[in-house]
């Protein structure tokens, strides 16, 4: 039991070492942008949210499975394999989680004030300086609390996880697989177990994320 | 999941179609076992018009957890024979027959570098990544399979490199597409597939000895109608298509 | 220097047109509420863009059409109407940020010392507006824009700043824009005047 944890918080933290920053960057030109492009990029990254999980696992299959368009180049010039393996796992959480960070983080930049940041910016900060400076720390909040929901999503991912990554004991068996399978095999014990980790795991990232937010109050919001 | 959501949908339907003019005959049958019983069931309701047959094909042991709880199917067709006694052991039923035997057998990709596999070296073969094998215990052919390796010894090294599929199709599906190396699959599911070469089955001392049988639920609702579908699928009709089909004799 | 302005702007659906020169000292731009005051401050600030025509500094275009530079290389000077100060950091702090560094020789009648270590949110208005003075000033700024900056100062706090700019332009040769409701700082530290009325600023 303890295996399928460990092996969700790796493959969760893996997911969100890429999304996190990922997010936050599309997050912030989707807050700050305009045009036709903008509006592509958002239903783009919406998708992953509104096509069910055995869909997108399918589609993550066409797309990197050993034949797919991706994957075939992934396995012949750098020999990696996604299908069964962790790395799979960890591109199917994140998958899921990306929607919930890009919107969390675009909200939170679009809080920012933005007369301080053009203040800033007069001032003579560069457009990178402006956003280290200004509207980083003060999306800060926001952020977090999109990375955590983005992981909390990551960490209970299934149906796409399912389809696209397998079940390989060892490598991909997270803990929402692992649940699943000790159903199937009569295994209710051993479900329930699992069931009891994640729900506990769950409730103290969402009660840390409150609390570091009621602590954390700063103005620079839009009123 | 999703077929006894399917089956006790449609057997709502069929509560309230009591003055129906024939009732719906629910079968749940193996996902190795379908091209044949499709076939025969074609033949049946071509022959008795009115007769409407409903589908659920899936790992034999998940079949049995679901008419456990109470999925309305009147026969169950069961790649082996654990899963009809448990099953046994939560509803009443009677085994009507054997409807054919198998052989399990290793498939592989067809590369070059494979050419050279066997059971034997299967355990030690370099070129061997992944071995798809069914989920246990749902699996018969999982089970067998797992057995058949414990058997040779290869169990044990070879669980880093095992991989599961949901049934026996899904684990071919896994070596077709590339995804496995190797699979462990009945000789029938095999047969006349392009994308995958045939090893053959394990040495004398560990082969498996492969019993698909069909059972009838007689508590069942329209138990009786579906008896005569089960002595169908039981009689010379039904031997002649599952040898058609590469079925060994019961 | 000479600061040289012909342009149309749009913010949204309001379009203003600013047609007006302003060389070293303080040219105040004065006109009701809506009129495109601060939109013209924005135009030459580089946070707005022109639509038609341009913003010229000297010889060099700073935005027409064709080429644009970029806002943080204008040398600009800039206390917009409500301050907009950082309420992360302390004054001291993103006073530092903008300008490492930093000496407030000179500007002792802003009375900044004494927030430096403050945070912005416990100040008051009037503080605020005398902080973002002293960030307009601190990088010695070629060009000065002025957005009411000193509404919230009592009379005599009022004064002792309008002197302070009016004496900091004249020595440094400084081209100022003050956009202003008060009459009186039109009379006291006008070098030239511009009216705004409905979208037209200057001689539009």
């Amino acid at each position: 039991m303890s295996g399928s944890l460990l092996l969700s918080l790796r493959v969760t933290l893996t997911a969100l070492a890429v999304v996190a920053p990922a997010g936050i960057a599309l997050g912030w030109w989707l807050a700050r942008g305009r045009g036709p492009l903008r509006a592509l990029v958002d239903a783009l990254v919406l998708l992953p949210m509104v096509l069910p999980p055995s869909v997108l696992g399918y589609y993550l299959l066409v797309g990197f499975g050993r034949r797919g368009v991706a994957g075939r180049v992934l396995a012949e010039l750098f020999g990696v394999r996604l299908v069964f393996t962790a790395a799979g796992a960890a591109l199917a959480a994140g998958v899921v989680a990306l929607p919930l960070m890009v919107k969390g983080a675009e909200g939170a930049f679009a809080r920012v004030d933005r007369d301080l940041e053009e203040v800033a910016r007069v001032h003579g900060l560069s457009p990178w300086g402006v956003f280290r400076a200004v509207s980083l720390p003060l999306a800060a909040p926001g952020l977090a609390a999109a990375a955590t929901l983005a992981g909390l999503r990551a960490l209970g991912e299934f149906g796409a996880t399912l389809v696209f990554a397998g079940y390989a004991p060892g490598a991909t068996d997270t803990a929402p697989l692992e649940i699943f399978m000790a159903l199937q095999g009569g295994d209710e014990a051993r479900a329930g177990r699992i069931v009891l980790m994640l729900t506990i795991l769950s409730g103290l990232c969402a009660a840390a994320l409150t609390a570091w937010a009621r602590g954390h109050r700063s103005g620079g919001e839009r009123s | 999941m999703t077929s006894t959501r399917r089956l006790l949908a449609l057997g709502l339907l069929l509560a309230c179609r009591r003055e129906a003019a024939d009732p719906s005959l629910f079968v749940a049958g193996a996902a190795s076992l379908r091209a044949p019983l499709e076939a025969l069931g074609a033949r049946y309701t071509a022959a008795h018009r009115g007769a409407v047959i409903h589908w659920s094909f899936g790992a034999s042991g998940d079949l049995a957890t679901q008419l456990a709880e109470g999925a309305p199917a009147q026969l169950f067709a069961s790649a082996a024979v654990e899963p009809v006694e448990r099953l046994g052991r939560a509803v009443r039923v009677e085994t009507l027959c054997t409807l054919a035997t198998n052989e399990l057998v290793l498939v592989r990709r067809p590369s070059p570098a494979l050419a050279n596999l066997t059971w034997e070296n299967l355990a030690v073969h370099p070129a061997v990544g992944r071995v798809a094998l069914g989920v246990v215990p749902s699996v018969p052919a999982g089970v067998y399979a797992e057995r058949a390796l414990a058997a040779l010894g290869a169990l044990a090294p070879l669980r880093p490199k095992i991989v599961r599929g949901a049934n026996v199709r899904h684990v071919l599906d896994l070596v077709a597409r590339g995804e496995a190396d190797v699979a462990a699959v009945y000789a029938t599911d095999a047969r006349g597939r392009g994308d995958v070469v045939v090893v053959g089955p394990p040495p004398p001392a560990a082969r498996p000895a492969v019993r698909h049988l069909l059972a009838w639920l007689p508590a069942a609702p329209d138990a009786a109608a579906a008896r005569a579908f089960g002595d169908f699928l039981c009689g010379p009709a039904g031997r002649a298509v599952f040898a058609a089909h590469g079925f060994g004799p019961p | 220097m000479s600061l040289r302005v012909d342009a149309t702007v749009r913010a949204g659906a309001f379009e203003a047109r600013a047609g007006f020169s302003a060389g070293p000292g303080i040219t105040v731009i004065r006109g009701p509420s809506a009129s495109g005051k601060t939109l013209t401050l924005r135009l030459v600030a580089g946070l707005a863009r022109c639509v038609r025509g341009g913003v010229w500094w000297g010889e060099s275009a700073w935005d027409d059409g064709a080429t644009r530079v970029a806002p943080e290389r204008r040398g600009i000077g800039y206390a917009p109407q409500h301050a907009a100060l950082w309420p992360h950091r302390t004054v001291g702090e993103q006073l530092a940020v903008m300008a490492p560094g930093f000496s407030l020789a000179g500007l002792e009648a802003l009375g900044v010392e004494a927030l430096l270590g403050r945070s912005p949110t416990g100040l008051s208005g009037g503080e605020r507006q005398r902080v973002a003075l002293a960030r307009a000033l601190l990088r010695r700024p070629s060009l000065l824009l002025l957005d009411e900056p000193w509404s919230a100062l009592d009379r005599p706090a009022r004064d002792a700043a309008a002197t302070l700019v009016r004496d900091v332009v004249r020595a440094r040769g400084i081209v100022a824009l003050l956009v202003t409701h008060d009459d009186a700082d039109a009379e006291h530290l006008a070098d030239q005047v511009v009216t705004a009325r409905d979208g037209v600023v200057g001689a539009g």
